[in-house]
């Protein structure tokens, strides 16, 4: 055996330009950040916002508006807006029975166990949805670098199971981009915490001259540890964003994070606490006047003013509601900080039991853990806060913007797989235990969760009838005992074993997950040494041909998005946005300050005088945005708009108040 | 092929060496693949194959072999490579998991030297399971009446039970080399009776 191997360099044919783009895909908010020789850093608009809303509005025209515009048309245009797609992704309607009451979109089944989002009749997958809002994060990529983008790592929660990772991996096939690597999300913001406190990356091949604080620690050839202030150090990272929770354990040396353990619920996160205050109010409105609200225009309105009013008993100790309901009905109240508290506590104990697992799982004790880092935005309530220091005992780190600190370590996972951070090593887990239903339907488990990926099991099956020449297999994954109660990841279909009377072939079976925490099956014949093939049918997500057919297909829609298409949609969303804003002011305008309207007839007007000037449609689309940010107010007068009517389509007086 | 590099394998393993100190580049990673799949834990890490093991030790060659390949090193590399290292990692990863953990570590031992495996022998110390009844019934009466002080005391009791065991476990361990198949079966019935202390640490 003779490995020859030189100190050659690992990617030979990368260019300098190669930057593989971190992307957080968020339920809430989605970024994209890039990282360098200064360190990773967040692509922002205008304005200096890097957070894209994960939100779309569709046009009956077919056009599709991704973001903040999407965000203030959504309750004007209840049915077509969509939102926290997210927490659909590689699941099946009879996983979204919960889920349902609260969108404002039509969510249908679709093949096999998965969902389509219907609008105006047209059937898109949660993958394709996706992949709008990743194309609009690699547009503004493409804007800030002047040149084509096609790689990326995309974040996922931790508890991400294995269709909901292949669910975002296909959404970032079908966005055209070159998914390198799904990292999760705790993972990312640890490397995002453990390279920021320390320092940025090494230039490319610059040397690790970095001090040692124990070099009698490092032999056998391993590199050298880096500084670290405490090295070895244990840190939680809290993760509760817009629709998931996660938690995870790492262990930070030097430039080494290792993942000790994760737990979390891919079903639980600001949108539920969102949907208490809309469960609260639904209950009163209908026991004092006898009605149900729920239009999806209510939906929707009900979702953007409870978002508001949690976030304003953030800030203070109270909040007033008041909703005109029409003909004098008025619903009044006062929400009070404790109220919100004792409605959302439930959900805050769900994490903490998810904190306490983590720590069993890596077998050490609360006071073993030296940081607490909150990532996601819902990590800003008040309670969530207290709630994490009281169980592990020290105030949280919260240095870091928990928005943003995602898609930054995101950002240095790029650098490090683009070959141009190599000091840097990421160990991770698998989150969830990974087996196959056996005879009797038990959950025969060949991989527990917490086990550091790459890892990989093995399994031997025979055949049961003579002559039989496949042999199937459904593949689980879960904790629970019985394979009913865990979750199906696919059917695998070993076809091409050589016939044999039953009992006597011998197939081996390899379960690979990959450092994407995704399964690969690979199965042999041992008596004849056949490969044999495998078709792979997905439970709750989309087969190979399918993401090819989708993907296809969107090819023809990406021609749409050339130039002089491109030109042509600007000017009509131009002349849309402008004559709405005018009819917004008219209805509204004596609400706005005389300096605000004033703002906005002369944003209209410079809008309008553009789109005759220009030809530069990206400079159109940022006045587009700019515009838009500044008819937020206006647009919120609007919200109320809406509530107006409930009630048998009477109208009245209405006013929302948060 | 494996089967021969293993029976013919040098104290110190040239691949192992350069697992540990160099990136892998263009080596002739089917050979090594085979290498790194069938070969003995122990020789993998540069360990002498014995159950007393130096733990830093271990997870230091551990991380320095990750290091060297991990598939986030192999990123932008070819298929055949990103392949390789996705398996590679995944075998070291399962090696360092078996010896990291003190009960495996011994059943690996035990599996190289040609012993039973659990499934194939399910003896137990004789007076083991009469012991195992009368915790169990103990455990229960304590649960019942809510008598914390009773579990904190047997949960001490099994616990010192299982480090008595692990020292049986490694005397026998550091015999089994001698080849004898009492102290193969007796270890398998002292792996097998580690279970039983377990199941009930669980309960309690």
């Amino acid at each position: 055996m003779k490995p020859a191997c030189g100190p050659a360099p690992l990617a030979k044919n990368m260019s300098e330009n190669d930057v593989i783009l971190g992307i957080d895909l968020g339920t809430t908010f989605s970024l994209v950040a890039y990282a360098d020789e200064a360190g990773p850093r967040v692509i922002r608009d205008d304005s200096g916002d890097g957070r894209v809303p994960s939100v779309l509005s569709f046009a009956p025209d077919g056009r599709v508006t991704i973001g903040w515009e999407a965000r203030r048309h959504a309750v004007e245009n209840p049915e077509h807006t969509v939102y926290s797609v997210k927490r659909l992704m590689g699941l099946g309607i009879a996983d979204l029975q919960k889920e349902m009451p609260f969108l404002a979109f039509r969510v249908v089944p679709g093949q096999r166990d998965t969902v389509k989002i219907d609008i105006n009749g047209e059937l898109l997958t949660p993958q394709e949805i996706s992949a709008l809002i990743l194309r609009e994060l690699r547009n503004r990529a493409e804007r800030h670098f002047g040149r084509q983008m096609n790689k990326a790592v995309i974040t996922v929660p931790a508890y991400f199971d294995d269709s909901q990772r292949q669910a975002t991996r296909d959404a970032g096939v079908l966005a055209g981009l070159e998914v390198v690597r799904i990292v999760n999300e705790p993972t990312a913001a640890a490397l995002a915490y453990g390279i920021g406190i320390r320092r940025p990356a090494a230039g490319k091949g610059a040397p690790m001259s970095l001090p040692v604080g124990d070099k009698s620690k490092c032999t056998g050839g391993a590199p050298a540890a880096s500084p670290g202030a405490a090295d070895g150090e244990v840190i939680a990272v809290y993760d509760l964003g817009g629709g998931t929770f996660d938690v995870s354990l790492l262990r930070l040396t030097g430039d080494l994070f290792e993942v000790l353990s994760t737990h979390g619920d891919t079903h639980l996160g600001g949108d539920d606490f969102d949907r208490c205050i809309i469960s609260m109010v639904r209950r009163e409105v209908s026991q004092q006047f006898g009605f149900n609200i729920d239009s999806p225009a209510t939906r929707q309105a009900l979702r953007t003013f409870s978002e508001e009013v949690k976030i304003r008993l953030g800030e203070q100790d109270r909040a007033t509601i008041e909703l005109d309901l029409g003909e004098g009905r008025r619903y009044a109240r006062t929400i009070s900080r404790g109220e919100f508290e004792a409605m959302i506590g439930g959900l805050v104990d769900r994490t903490i039991a998810s904190c306490r697992q983590a720590l069993a799982d890596a077998k050490l004790p609360p006071e073993a853990v030296a940081q607490v880092v909150l990532v996601g935005g819902s990590s800003r309530v008040p309670l969530v806060r207290r709630r994490v220091e009281a169980f592990f005992g020290r105030k949280p780190y919260m240095a870091l913007n928990p928005d943003e600190v995602v898609a930054l370590g995101a950002a240095v996972q790029g650098q490090i797989l683009s070959g141009r951070r190599t000091d840097a090593l990421l160990l991770d887990v698998t989150p969830l235990s990974l087996g196959i239903e056996t005879l009797g339907g038990a959950m025969g488990k060949l991989i527990l969760r917490n086990t550091r990926i790459p890892c990989q099991a093995s399994e031997m099956f025979t055949t049961f009838v003579d002559g039989q020449t496949s042999v199937k297999i459904n593949v689980l994954q879960g904790e629970r005992e019985l394979a009913a109660d865990c979750r199906s990841l696919a059917t695998f279909d070993l076809r091409g074993i050589p016939p044999m009377p039953a009992g006597i072939p011998k197939i081996e079976v390899q379960f690979l997950i990959d450092a994407n925490g995704i399964l690969n099956v690979s199965a042999r014949e041992l008596r004849s040494g056949v490969e044999t093939s495998i078709q792979v049918i997905p439970s709750h997500g989309l087969t190979r041909d399918e993401v090819k057919r989708i993907e296809e297909e969107s090819i023809r829609f990406a021609r749409q998005d050339m130039t002089a298409h491109r030109l042509i949609d600007l000017r009509n969303q131009v002349e849309f946005d402008t004559h709405k804003t005018e009819q917004a002011l008219a209805l509204h305008g004596h609400r706005l300050s005389p300096e605000q309207r004033t703002a906005l007839e002369e944003g209209i007007r410079v809008l309008r005088d553009l789109v005759k000037k220009t030809d530069d449609a990206d400079k159109l689309h940022r006045a587009l945005d700019e515009f838009g940010k500044a008819t937020l107010d206006l647009a919120n007068l609007a919200i109320t708009e809406a509530l107006r009517g409930e009630g048998g389509g009477r109208t009245g007086k209405e006013k929302v108040r948060t | 092929m494996t089967d021969v590099a293993l029976t013919a394998m040098p104290a110190k393993c040239n691949t192992c060496e350069m697992l540990a100190q160099a990136p892998l580049v263009c080596v002739d990673c089917h050979q090594l693949l085979a290498h790194v799949q069938g070969a003995d834990y122990f020789e993998l890490f540069g360990l002498p194959r014995r159950f007393d093991i130096d733990a830093s030790e271990l997870s230091r060659k551990y991380l320095a072999i990750s290091r060297n390949i991990h598939p986030d090193k192999f990123a932008s590399a070819g298929n055949e490579m990103q392949s390789f290292a996705l398996r590679a990692s995944a075998a070291i990863n399962k090696a360092f998991s078996v010896l990291a953990d003190a009960h495996q570590r011994a059943e690996y031992l035990l599996e190289r030297s040609g012993g039973k495996s659990a499934a194939e022998d399910k003896r137990v110390p004789q007076d083991l399971l009469a012991r195992v009844m009368m915790f169990r019934e103990e455990i229960e009466e304590a649960k019942a009446s809510g008598d914390r002080a009773a579990l904190d005391a047997m949960r001490g009791d099994v616990s010192a039970q299982k480090r008595r065991l692990h020292e049986v476990i490694a005397e026998l361990c550091a015999r089994i080399d001698g080849g004898e198949a009492s102290v193969k079966d007796e270890l398998r019935m002292q792996l097998n009776a580690v279970k039983y202390l377990d199941n009930l640490l669980a309960q309690l």
